[in-house]
């Protein structure tokens, strides 16, 4: 305990050099800036900043990072509730009960609510993290290279089976980004592989430049083709922000029941902040006295998910820093950023890098405190936001993705492979193929082909390896299990659709 | 044939495909056995992977004759429409004109040349309202990542 306070104190001393305040304050002011903007996601934000983060350290760059992605947890219901659009896909469920609160004039206890509950799921899941990394970075010490390998195998399954659309789609994807992964010099041997002789991949395709294409040019593409959204916003005023103490009262066993829930799914391998928060909506409906108040403007309705999705968001970073297995695409963009900086993600980043990790704790501390703070009084300000035309805001983003993209290496080569993957991911997209596993496979895959020739290489070529440790076994027989029935469930189900 | 089903099967197609190109350029950088796993290895097992994906893909379209999936909102799996393609095409031949410009005149006017295009692939079309954005857009991100964050660019230049 006394070991935990020393570390958070230090952490502190990291957090709140002026520097880190003042970009951890960008981060959330950005998360929250393109939480609130429907069709703007956080890892298109992520991308975009992430050539800024060469001019930083990397506990800075993460803060940041980090700041956008909890960030935008809060935005999302913004436009969720004023809008009937969620400004994330976490916040779509808030949409069935938050813009029929605001149909009724209550938009500002809908926000004020939401503001509330995501803090208090914030907290939470702080604190969880804080409790559990160390004992389960313990834990990591132990894996040999064969569990390390059936791990990440679980987390790529998980994460691309999981997720919205078709599993074997998302399968298929986390499959071709290990093969794009494969791009450049091979690490044991040196040999190219895949470069066609450019020298420009030698160091493999640019994450940076995958990034903004797969999220950033496909959905300002998305946008520009959708046309506007003028729709009529509500207006909020501060006063209207007060709730009732029959909404406060209503709101704290969902609060809580949401809260727990979405801590727990955030740490799981492959479950992010949707499925966190769309489950708290369900389990909320379950045991209501009175169901059928659901989606006429209950408050339940927008405090459980919020508080979810917002826990969610911060239990995600346990399996991510402690054992190097990015729950969904924008914990491995994060991993990502860490490699770019030469820090080796895995169960020894805590000891190795205690100021980075515990930087990044206490930053969450103080980001969250400032999204209160942006998220109530200004409240006005990302109002106002949802006015501003499109066609003001989609070349803005393209600009500033272009010049950082070519910014990195000032090699147009890294603008060119950015619209290839701007348009494969457009493309993908219509057809029914997510783009976010394939950038887990990117990013993991270079490290399980590792793990995997590491464990055959110590168990002179004998697969059984795989089986005999008991970590490795019970992790690959969940996946094979997760495997098959979502598998066959995707295709069981659409039969069933069929007349 | 429903159209739903063929557009399953083109995609299982084309996962099918690169997987096999994939795999087969492996081949050229040695397979070695398990224990000693050349750098062919590994992207030729997964190669194999994905092209059995995209059978499956397209053996499941077949099978189930390919029920529309339940669709939520953010899951659109329509076929792209008219409006869609051009976008696409006039967003990425603004992105193209950027490279070419950025490396040749410097920042600025690839920043106003790019911003310019974009205005066009708008459904609505504002002209002056395009070019004072990309003005401002110019002299902003000039300030912002020249003189702010001494990016090596140069801002206007005739070079090769």
């Amino acid at each position: 305990m006394q070991e935990m306070i020393a570390n958070l104190a230090m952490g502190f001393d990291t957090a709140t050099t002026p520097m880190n305040l003042l970009y951890c304050f960008f981060g959330v002011f950005l998360g929250t800036f393109v939480g609130v903007l429907p069709g703007i996601g956080s890892l298109a934000a992520i991308s975009m900043l992430m050539p800024l983060t060469f001019y930083v350290p990397p506990d800075t760059a993460l803060i940041m990072l980090a700041g956008i992605y909890y960030g935008t947890q809060y935005g999302g219901s913004t436009a969720a509730i004023l809008l009937n659009l969620p400004g994330t896909p976490s916040s779509a469920v808030v949409c069935l009960d938050g813009y029929p609160m605001a149909k009724q004039g209550r938009a500002g206890v809908a926000l004020a609510m939401t503001t509330f509950a995501s803090f208090i799921g914030a907290t939470f899941g702080i604190i969880v993290l804080t409790m559990f990394a160390e004992m389960l970075a313990q834990v990591g010490m132990s894996f040999a290279a064969a569990d390390y390998f059936a791990l990440m195998l679980l987390g790529l399954v998980a994460s691309s089976t999981l997720a919205a659309g078709s599993p074997l789609k998302g399968i298929a994807m986390v499959l071709v980004g290990i093969l794009l992964g494969q791009v450049g010099t091979d690490v044991q041997t040196g040999l190219p592989r895949y470069t066609f002789g450019s020298l420009s991949l030698a160091d493999g395709i640019s994450l940076v430049a995958l990034s903004m294409g797969l999220f950033g040019v496909s959905e300002v593409i998305s946008n520009i083709a959708g046309g506007g959204h003028a729709g009529s916003v509500y207006r909020v005023t501060l006063r209207s922000l007060i709730p009732t103490r029959k909404d406060v009262r209503e709101s704290a066993a969902p609060a809580a029941r949401g809260t727990m829930l979405g801590s727990l799914i955030g740490a799981l391998p492959g479950t992010g902040t949707n499925i966190a928060s769309f489950m708290a909506y369900v389990v909320e409906k379950r045991v209501a006295k009175n169901p059928k108040k659901f989606g006429t403007g209950a408050v339940e309705g927008v405090v459980a998910p919020e508080s979810a999705n917002n826990a969610a968001a911060q239990t995600a970073f346990v399996p991510t820093m402690t054992l190097g297995i990015p729950g969904d695409a924008v914990m491995a963009l994060l991993l990502g950023v860490l490699i770019m900086h030469g820090i080796q993600p895995g169960p020894r980043l805590i000891e190795a890098q205690p100021t980075l990790f515990w930087g990044l704790i206490a930053s969450f501390w103080i980001g969250n405190i400032i999204l209160v703070i942006l998220n109530l009084p200004l409240i006005g300000l990302w109002v106002r936001l949802l006015s501003v035309p499109r066609q003001i805001l989609m070349p803005a983003i393209l600009v500033f993705m272009c010049i950082g993209v070519y910014s990195v290496n000032l090699n147009v080569f890294d603008v060119w492979v950015m619209i290839a993957f701007g348009v494969m991911g457009f493309t993908m997209i219509r057809f029914g193929f997510e783009p976010a596993p394939l950038i887990l496979g990117f990013i993991l895959g270079p490290l399980v082909e590792q793990y995997l020739t590491r464990a055959l290489l110590i168990s002179g070529g004998d697969p059984m390896v795989f089986v005999q440790r008991p970590i490795s076994a019970g992790l690959l027989a969940a996946t094979a299990i997760l495997l098959i029935v979502t598998v066959y469930g995707s295709l069981r189900r659409r039969r069933k659709v069929e007349p | 044939m429903r159209k739903q089903t063929l557009r399953e099967i083109l995609s299982g197609a084309v996962v099918t495909l690169s997987g096999v190109a994939f795999s087969i350029g492996a081949l050229q950088y040695g397979l070695g056995s398990f224990s000693q796993m050349q750098p062919g290895m590994f992207p030729f097992l997964v190669g194999l992977m994905v092209a059995f994906t995209g059978l499956l893909i397209a053996a499941g379209a077949v099978l189930t004759r390919a029920a529309p999936e339940p669709v939520d909102e953010s899951d659109q799996t329509d076929e792209p429409v008219q409006g869609e393609w051009r976008a696409l095409l006039l967003v990425s031949a603004a992105l193209i004109v950027f490279g070419l410009v950025v490396s040749r005149f410097g920042m600025a006017p690839a920043v106003i040349v790019l911003v310019l295009l974009v205005g066009v692939a708008e459904r609505e079309r504002r002209p002056l309202q395009a070019v004072v954005v990309a003005l401002s857009l110019a002299a902003l991100t000039t300030a912002l990542f020249i003189y702010g964050l001494g990016m090596n660019i140069p801002v206007a230049t005739w070079g090769p």
